[in-house]
């Protein structure tokens, strides 16, 4: 109890409060904006944690996270273009309510939508990583060993089209993460004879080259393509919904709430996936289905509860395993490792504060970013408005400062320039750079547990799956790669039919004549 | 280049990079001692020879008959506004860096930001000209540097605040 009242303590000072307002504004901001998404703004305020203490720097963390969430809605309502990929199914009802002059109301709906889905997944989270923890604080080098190549599975759902790229991908990460001084011989790696190479890649300075550099690149190309999107949003509101309104959707948000809940706790999946299957079943369990698509509340709650509720499920491997589900959980346990937190079961008998302080601040983050969004969206909306070509500057000497901020030293910039030039072209080869920032984020993790197992075992590979754990992850890392090549196989055959098909009419046509 | 010829082509500079790893590994880093069953060069060997399959994979894919030939037929360019794109984005980072190692965060960033929007983006208007990097300079200075004391750059040559 003592524990907890100190974390209730820590995270309701001023300075949580604050760092947990600011970042869901540049949530709520980068989230809202097309283009822009809340791994970015995460990866931008980071280095603005450096010089704060724990419960600060994870409060802005998880505002950042759960205002970009929460962002993405309001452009979708608005202008039906999804501020964020999460957001893409709230479009199909939310723009519909818009163009008949609800846009206040679904808004309103949105937002508190996404809070009861943000706060049930938290019930879920508070039961589950506790009991995952129990069962994952018995694991050794070998255990440990499995679970994260388990999580560098997921690459494969990261992919987003070829295995062998998304598995290139994580290959590079781990490849950069081997720069530096190595973690048990200490034998400089790559140095080339520098002292400031010893330090390695910084894991913050890769993700601001991975993630926002390519961004700026492409803004300015649609820029002078003359393709820039210019939104218009007028004058925004948001209103309540009544209450009648919300206990008539009490089943969706628990089905939504559970559906974003359990897809956002398997590794590799995330909020788009969570938001469709929502909206799926809301439309199959309505009485009026065929109100779906034309301004329906419910298409609007769904989406909502759902995507929201991926964010306390995410929440799960990454506290109880210590394993990032998708791009924005990693670039949070990056944080996490910067403020010497390592997420796992350890945490849970070395840090107990912090995984409370972890559970208030997530409930204090989507509160501070509800009241934000309720009342202040008239003015942070205005920043749809803004060239993106002018944000996309900013963005740019904000790179250049954060990456800078980290160490206090100008290589580091040089170092990110250098990671956001080759991240661009591995980008136009269509190798995704998610995957690169999982094998930078579990790289160490996998090479420092897999030596101690093999030191333990002198040698001795069948360490790895002697136990049962250690099996079954090595099992599930197999299914998930299995699945994904079975899956892309399957996507190839059909979009093969689906070219073959429109010269079926020519063939028989000739056929006949 | 279609994007058969961009699959041959990362393919082949991935390989190479693979190779040219394996070598530094192999000559750079020490072996493993005689009773230890890891060394230093363990992981990153491991690494470079996944990268050396895996583009191998990409590369010898390409000589594969392709049944689906629309979509390997796709012509990928890097137009000239593309080229225009890179060359600012980076040439702005560069010019950053060298003006924030001399003359510090505000002056760089009121100096590079103003030139970036008048030579590069065109822009006339005397207001953004002034207005938005005197705003982000001053502005980042105030919150980042004095509220919540992030070290910004400070200039070798010339300093302000």
């Amino acid at each position: 109890m003592d524990i907890f009242l100190h974390a209730l303590a820590e995270s309701l000072s001023w300075q949580s409060v604050a760092a947990t307002f600011f970042g869901a504004i540049v949530g709520l901001v980068f989230g809202a904006i097309p283009g822009l998404t809340y791994s970015m703004a995460l990866a931008m305020v980071l280095p603005i944690t450096f010089t704060m203490s724990n419960t600060p720097a994870i409060a802005m963390l998880l505002g950042t996270y759960i205002g970009g969430m929460t962002g993405g809605a309001v452009s979708a309502i608005l202008i039906g273009v999804p501020g964020t990929p999460s957001a893409a199914a709230t479009v199909l009802d939310g723009e519909k309510m818009a163009r008949q002059g609800k846009a206040s109301i679904a808004i309103g709906i949105a937002t508190i939508s996404g809070c009861i889905g943000g706060v049930l997944s938290l019930m879920v989270m508070l039961v589950s990583v506790d009991a995952l923890a129990r069962v994952a604080i018995s694991f050794g080098p070998a255990e440990i060993t499995a679970l994260v190549v388990f999580g560098l599975s997921t690459i494969c759902g990261l992919s987003g089209g070829s295995l062998v790229k998304g598995l290139i991908g994580g290959v590079i990460g781990l490849m950069l993460m081997n720069i530096g001084q190595d973690p048990i011989d200490a034998v400089p790696r790559f140095t080339f004879g520098f002292t400031t190479m010893l330090q390695g890649v910084d894991l913050l300075v890769a993700m601001i080259g991975l993630f926002a550099v390519p961004h700026v690149v492409s803004v300015l190309a649609t820029y002078w393509r003359g393709k820039e999107l210019h939104i218009q949003t007028g004058d925004v509101r948001t209103e309540m919904p009544s209450f009648r309104l919300l206990i008539s959707q009490k089943w969706n948000f628990l089905r939504s709430a559970a559906i974003g809940t359990i897809v956002g706790a398997i590794p590799g999946t995330g909020g788009p996936i969570a938001a469709f299957l929502a909206y799926d079943q809301a439309k199959r369990w309505s009485k009026t289905p065929e109100t779906f698509g034309k301004g329906e509340v419910a298409g609007v709650v769904a989406p909502e509860a759902s995507n929201h509720a991926v964010t306390g499920g995410a929440m799960i491997p990454l506290i109880g395993l210590g394993i990032p589900g998708d791009p924005a959980t990693a670039i949070i346990l990056g944080g996490l490792l910067i403020h010497g937190i390592q997420p796992g079961p350890l945490l849970f008998m070395e840090k107990p504060d912090v995984i409370s302080s972890i559970y208030i601040l997530f409930v204090l983050a989507y509160a501070i970013t509800t009241l934000i969004q309720l009342f202040g969206v008239r003015v942070f909306v205005k920043a749809l408005s803004i060239p993106p070509h002018l944000m996309a500057i900013g963005i740019l000497v904000m790179c250049v400062i954060g990456s800078f901020a980290i160490r206090n030293s100008l290589f580091d910039v040089g170092v990110m320039c250098i990671v956001g030039f080759i991240a661009y072209w591995l980008i136009k080869a269509q190798i995704p750079v998610t995957p690169i920032l999982l094998g930078l984020v579990l790289g160490p993790t996998l090479e420092r547990e897999s030596r101690t197992a093999l030191i333990m075992s002198e040698g001795d590979m069948s360490i790895f799956v002697t136990s049962g754990p250690a099996l079954a992850f090595w099992v599930l890392a197999v299914v998930i790669v299995a699945g994904q090549f079975i899956a892309s196989m399957r996507e190839r055959k059909a979009a093969r039919t689906a070219l073959a098909k429109p010269n079926e009419p020519a063939a028989i046509q000739e056929t006949t004549a | 280049m279609t994007s058969l010829a961009r699959d041959r082509l990362v393919g082949a500079v991935l390989l190479v990079v693979a190779i040219v790893w394996i070598a530094l590994v192999l000559r750079t880093f020490p072996p493993a001692m005689v009773d230890s069953p890891t060394s230093s060069r363990t992981f990153p060997l491991a690494s470079g020879i996944g990268l050396a399959v895996l583009s191998a994979i990409v590369l010898f894919g390409t000589f594969l008959p392709k049944k689906d030939g629309a979509e390997a037929g796709k012509v990928i360019t890097v137009d000239a506004l593309e080229w225009r794109s890179i060359a600012a984005t980076f040439g702005f980072m560069i010019t950053y860096f060298v003006a924030l190692k001399y003359v510090g965060f505000v002056l760089a960033t009121l100096v590079v930001l103003a030139a970036f929007l008048f030579f590069v983006l065109g822009k006339r208007s005397p207001w953004l000209l002034i207005g938005y990097p005197a705003g982000f300079a001053f502005g980042v200075w105030f919150i980042l540097g004095k509220l919540m004391a992030v070290y910004l750059p400070r200039g070798e040559l010339i300093n302000l605040f």
